[in-house]
């Protein structure tokens, strides 16, 4: 008896496993994720999506043995170019012309420098003065070079984490609009994405985390079919003697950035374009961020300082809410 | 395992009770549409038919009461209601004959049976609504919904053996 | 034919403890819910806030529709052409987990909680 109330119990809850908005959450490219597609299509949205992330994770991962980055590193022979699947070399290729647009603030060769820091293995240490400045020659996208699958690295090891997850969401996005999927929503470990509008046409409501409190948000931002990125030292740091370190590294001095950035949203079409910009333009601090903001204007912002001043862009007017007590400014 | 506790034994007599216990569930469908229906619970109904499916239980052997349920099920479903309906009547009747069966083959007493009856009858509507709203919005009105299947079955046992107690007797007179 | 009882003593304190645990479940306390979850077919087509009163037309399965209507700080249905008009009759719901149902236009109306009330994600 006992039997068939529980199996008949079990077909209650079970038996709702038709159409409608699927969500699942994963753990890949070190972090945690969650997605989230409408429609009849959900289900297999999901799995296509999970698919797609561990391919993109073993292709690009630096950490990885066996991806195409891992290769690029491993190559002993500093002359002889490594050849890389088109898709990587593609990807390489952004990240490269995103390191000349914005003078450098992103650079692909960084590696070393978050190698010694301790980024990668958890090993937190704070290197010393000499150390930093061998770490400063290292590092040098301009010296790495690309013809057509042939990364000539030249000795210098890549990292492709600035630019992994936005690229994700952006193939997620594209398969899925590929499917047919009119609706969906993405946050690749912090990296949000959405697909269209929600499925009752509404814009997506987007909260930017509040660096101060976890739980909290400085404001929200509405909109369809962008990408909301954002990058902070509030994400990953380590504290010694007092000082705190964080994960955002700037490429010209090999250290923490200290721009005076405390968490800066990039919001655009394109979640590499986003996720590569949000960690250039932390590390550019506010003016040099918004003028390139003013020479570019493809994109919009919102930018937090260590002060507590919030600015954003004009293309955010009407779609931005604001935290209660908190005042932004428009950057002119 | 099939005797009959009563000496409905003979088909002719079988037919005739048959007959008379449809005509039953036929006015007692077109009772209960006559009452108002639970605000507090989806369309719930209140079950009286399933009388005439636990009289079946103790006066037919198992595959007439099966047939009792079924035909119970189509001629309600098809005078009174709509496909949703009959699912929903389709998918309750079959868990709640289904439990009743176990039950009484386990040799649980009446109530019991009519009251699991009435519980899977409930349960056995939730799921398809389950189906058919594909959200677990269904689960707010479980609590709701058993409880009314306790109350309904505890009732329609009453009633069942009050009449099964009468035709006992019925056929005991007449040899 | 012997003399059967109508319910033995175990399965009356069976059925008591089933009966009290349900009644337990219906009224428990439930925290005031932050959200109303609109869904169609199982397919979830909106969220609104209780705290926001709106008035939301929905179109149901089978050509049936519905009026979602939130207010003062709870969610009800008016407007309903569905035949039974069960979801119309329900009182206005605001705790967690309680729910509206319109069968035949395959509607669910579900209170959640409303802790990122009306934010669909978070970045950074």
């Amino acid at each position: 008896m006992r039997k068939l109330w529980c199996l008949l119990l079990g077909l209650v809850l079970l038996s709702g496993c038709a159409a409608g908005s699927r969500t699942t959450t994963i753990f890949a490219m070190d972090t945690v994720m969650d997605l989230t597609a409408y429609g009849p299509k959900a289900q297999d949205a999901l799995e296509l999506a999970q698919d797609e992330v561990d391919r993109i994770e073993a292709l690009i991962s630096a950490q990885r043995p066996g991806s195409d980055l891992y290769a690029v590193n491993a190559q002993s022979d500093v002359t002889a170019p490594t050849v890389v699947a088109q898709e990587t070399a593609d990807l390489l290729a952004r990240a490269l012309a995103l390191g000349e647009d914005t003078a450098g603030a992103l650079d692909v060769t960084i590696y070393p420098a978050v190698e010694a820091w301790g980024f990668y293995s958890g090993d937190y240490q704070v290197p010393d003065a000499q150390t930093l400045e061998a770490l400063k020659a290292r590092v040098d996208f301009r010296q790495v070079t690309l013809d057509g699958t042939q990364v000539f690295a030249q000795g210098h090891k890549l990292d492709l984490g600035a630019v992994g997850k936005g690229y994700a969401a952006d193939r997620i996005v594209a398969l899925w609009q590929g499917m047919g999927l009119t609706s969906g929503l993405l946050n690749l470990g912090g990296n949000v994405q959405c697909l269209g509008a929600k499925p009752d046409g509404s814009d997506w409501v987007i909260g930017i985390r509040d660096p101060a409190d976890e739980g909290g948000t400085l404001c929200t931002v509405s909109g369809t079919d962008m990408a909301v990125v954002t990058s902070g030292g509030y994400q990953r740091n380590f504290t010694q003697d007092g000082v705190t370190y964080h994960h955002i590294l700037d490429p010209h001095t090999c250290a923490p950035a200290d721009s005076g950035a405390a968490s800066v949203t990039v919001i655009g079409p394109s979640g590499l374009t986003c996720d590569a910009l949000s960690t250039a333009l932390f590390v550019m601090g506010p003016d040099r961020a918004a003028e390139y903001w003013r020479q570019h204007r493809d994109f919009d912002l919102v930018y937090y300082t260590q002060e507590g001043e919030l600015w954003y862009t004009a293309g955010l007017e009407g779609r931005l809410t604001l935290r209660d007590g908190l005042e932004g400014q428009m950057i002119p | 395992m099939d005797k009959t506790p009563f000496p409905a034994d003979t088909p002719a007599r079988r037919v005739a009770l048959l007959g008379m216990l449809l005509a039953l569930t036929v006015a007692l469908s077109w009772l209960e549409r006559l009452l108002p229906t639970d605000v507090v619970v989806p369309g719930a109904k209140l079950g009286l038919a399933n009388l005439v499916v636990l009289c079946g239980l103790y006066l037919f052997p198992l595959p007439w009461a099966a047939g009792l349920t079924g035909l119970k099920i189509a001629v309600t479903g098809l005078l009174f209601g709509n496909f949703y309906s009959l699912a929903y009547s389709a998918a309750g009747g079959a868990l709640s004959f289904l439990a009743m069966v176990l039950c009484k083959r386990r040799g649980r007493s009446m109530g019991f049976v009519s009251v699991m009856g009435g519980i899977f009858h409930n349960i056995g509507q939730l799921c398809v609504a389950r189906v058919i709203l594909g959200s677990m919005g269904v689960l707010a009105h479980l609590p709701a919904m058993l409880l009314a299947g306790v109350g309904a079955g505890a009732a329609v046992g009453a009633v069942g053996a009050l009449i099964l107690g009468r035709l006992e007797g019925f056929f005991r007179k007449r040899p | 034919m012997k003399e059967r009882k109508f319910l033995t003593a175990p399965e009356a304190i069976a059925l008591g403890a089933l009966v009290l645990a349900l009644i337990l479940w219906l009224c428990w306390p439930k925290g005031t819910g932050g959200q109303a979850v609109l869904t169609r077919s199982g397919e979830e087509l909106g969220r609104y806030a209780l705290d926001t009163p709106c008035r939301v037309p929905v179109r149901g399965a089978a050509g049936f529709s519905l009026v979602l209507v939130v207010e003062d700080g709870a969610v009800h249905v008016e407007d309903s052409t569905c035949p039974d008009l069960i979801c119309q009759h329900h009182r206005p719901i605001s705790k967690m987990g309680e729910a509206i149902i319109c069968l035949p236009g395959q509607v669910t109306i579900t209170v959640e909680g409303g802790e990122r009330l009306g934010q669909d994600a978070v970045s950074g």
